[in-house]
C-alpha cells in the first residue's frame, strides 16, 4: 500500500491535523535528474582504479623502504577524461617498523613512557642494541602501544632511520628515545 | 621466633606501600588521608592474614582494600558534608609523584573524576595495569572496565572543553553505595 493510500484509507487526510505528503502525481518528473557521474558505472570505474593505485602505492612504499624513502602522498589516475587525486593517509601508509609479539614491559624498564589519556593510549618505548654481522652494532627501538579498548601493538624500529616528523606516533617515540639517549651520551 | 613474624608481616609493607600510597592518594587527594588508608589496609591485612596463591594475587588484594577504604570514608556522612573531593588541592599535589615518567597535567583530571572512572583510569594509565588485571582488582566485567575508560576519556575532554561540571557527581554517589561495583 502506498502512503498517499494509507492515509486515505485512515481518513487522515480529512482530519483536522492534515498530514503534509504529497501524492505520487503531485511529483514532478523534471525534478528528478540524474547525474551521469553518479552512475554505477563510473563509481565502480573509480573504485578499481583506487584500489590499483592503492597497490601501486604500496609496491612503492616497500621499493622505497627505508632509510631514506619516503612513500609518496597521493597519486593521481585517470577515468577516461577526468583526473582522481588519491590522497593517502600517513595512519594507513606501510608502517615503518616491524610487527612483533607484545612483551609487556613494565615501565620501570622503559626508556621513555608516554601517556596519552585524551587518545585512549599508553607508548612505551626501549632502546636495545643489535649486533649486524661482524662486531658493527646498531640500535633498534621497541615500541609496545597499549589502548584502552583492550589492544596491545608492538613493533620494532630501526633507531637510526626514524623520523622525527613520522605521522605514526610509535615512529616519532621511537626517534625520540633514540636523540634522547645519544644527547645522554 | 616473634621477630621472624614480625619481618614476615613487614614484607608486603616494603613491598607495596608506595603503589598503595599512590592509589590512596589518587582517591583521598591528600596526604594525610592516603596515609591514614594505607596503615588501615595493613591493618587488616595483620588481622586476617589471608593466604595468597601468588604476588600479583596479594597485590591484587592489597589494592582492592585500599580503593574499599576509599570508598568507605568518602561514603560517610561527614566526608561527603566536610570535604569536597572533586579537585586536588594545589598544596597536596607536591606530594604525588610518579615514578618512571614526568609530571603529566592529565593525571589530575583524572583524580578529579568521578570515583567509578578514576580507578580504572588511573590504575590502566598510570600503574601499567591491563584491562584484564583492573578487571579482577575492581570485581568488574572486562568490558565494564573499557566503557569506563572510554567514558572517563569523554568526561576528561568535555571538562578540558567546557570546564567542570558537577553533575558527574550522581555517579560518584551511585558508585560509592554499590562499593564500587558496576553502577549502570
Amino acid at each position: 500500500m502506498r502512503i498517499s493510500e494509507w492515509i486515505d484509507a485512515k481518513g487522515i487526510s480529512n482530519g483536522p491535523g492534515k498530514v503534509n505528503a504529497k501524492k505520487l502525481y503531485d511529483i514532478s518528473v523534471d525534478g528528478c535528474k540524474i547525474k551521469e557521474e553518479d552512475g554505477f558505472r563510473s563509481s565502480l570505474q573509480k573504485s578499481i582504479v583506487q584500489e590499483e593505485a592503492m597497490k601501486e602505492y604500496q609496491a612503492r612504499a616497500e621499493e622505497k623502504k627505508r632509510p631514506n624513502g619516503k612513500a609518496p602522498a597521493s597519486i593521481e589516475r585517470e577515468i577516461g577524461n577526468k583526473n582522481i587525486a588519491i590522497r593517502l593517509e600517513q595512519k594507513d601508509a606501510v608502517k615503518a617498523g616491524k610487527e612483533v609479539p607484545a612483551r609487556g614491559i613494565p615501565y620501570s624498564e622503559c626508556d621513555m613512557v608516554e601517556i596519552n589519556v585524551l587518545e585512549g593510549y599508553v607508548l612505551k618505548a626501549k632502546k636495545e642494541e643489535r649486533t649486524e654481522g661482524k662486531e658493527k652494532k646498531n640500535y633498534q627501538v621497541y615500541v609496545e602501544k597499549k589502548s584502552d579498548d583492550g589492544e596491545v601493538a608492538a613493533y620494532l624500529f630501526d633507531g637510526p632511520s626514524s623520523r622525527k616528523d613520522s605521522g605514526d606516533e610509535m615512529e616519532r617515540i621511537a626517534y625520540a628515545v633514540m636523540n634522547r639517549n645519544e644527547l645522554k651520551g | 621466633m616473634l621477630r621472624n613474624e614480625e619481618k614476615e608481616a613487614e614484607a608486603p609493607f616494603a613491598k607495596y606501600k608506595d603503589i598503595l600510597y599512590r592509589i590512596a592518594f589518587s582517591n583521598m587527594k591528600s596526604k594525610a588521608d592516603a596515609e591514614d588508608v594505607v596503615q588501615e589496609a595493613f591493618c587488616r591485612y595483620l588481622k586476617s592474614r589471608p593466604v595468597f596463591d601468588s604476588e600479583n594475587h596479594e597485590k591484587a588484594w592489597f589494592i582492592r582494600v585500599v580503593i574499599n577504604i576509599c570508598y568507605d570514608i568518602q561514603k560517610s556522612a561527614w566526608f561527603s558534608k566536610t570535604v569536597a573531593f572533586d579537585e586536588v588541592p594545589e598544596r597536596e599535589m607536591k606530594h604525588f609523584k610518579l615514578p618512571f615518567m614526568e609530571e603529566d597535567e592529565t593525571l589530575w583530571h583524572v583524580m578529579e573524576l568521578p570515583v567509578g572512572y578514576r580507578n580504572p583510569l588511573y590504575l590502566f594509565y598510570y600503574e601499567d595495569y591491563s584491562i584484564k588485571e583492573i578487571a579482577r582488582i575492581m570485581e568488574l566485567e572486562e568490558g565494564t572496565v573499557k566503557t569506563r575508560l572510554r567514558r572517563g576519556r569523554e568526561l576528561i575532554k568535555e571538562r578540558i572543553l567546557y570546564g567542570t561540571e558537577k553533575k558527574s557527581r550522581d555517579f560518584t554517589e551511585k558508585v560509592l553505595k554499590e562499593g564500587g561495583k558496576d553502577a549502570y
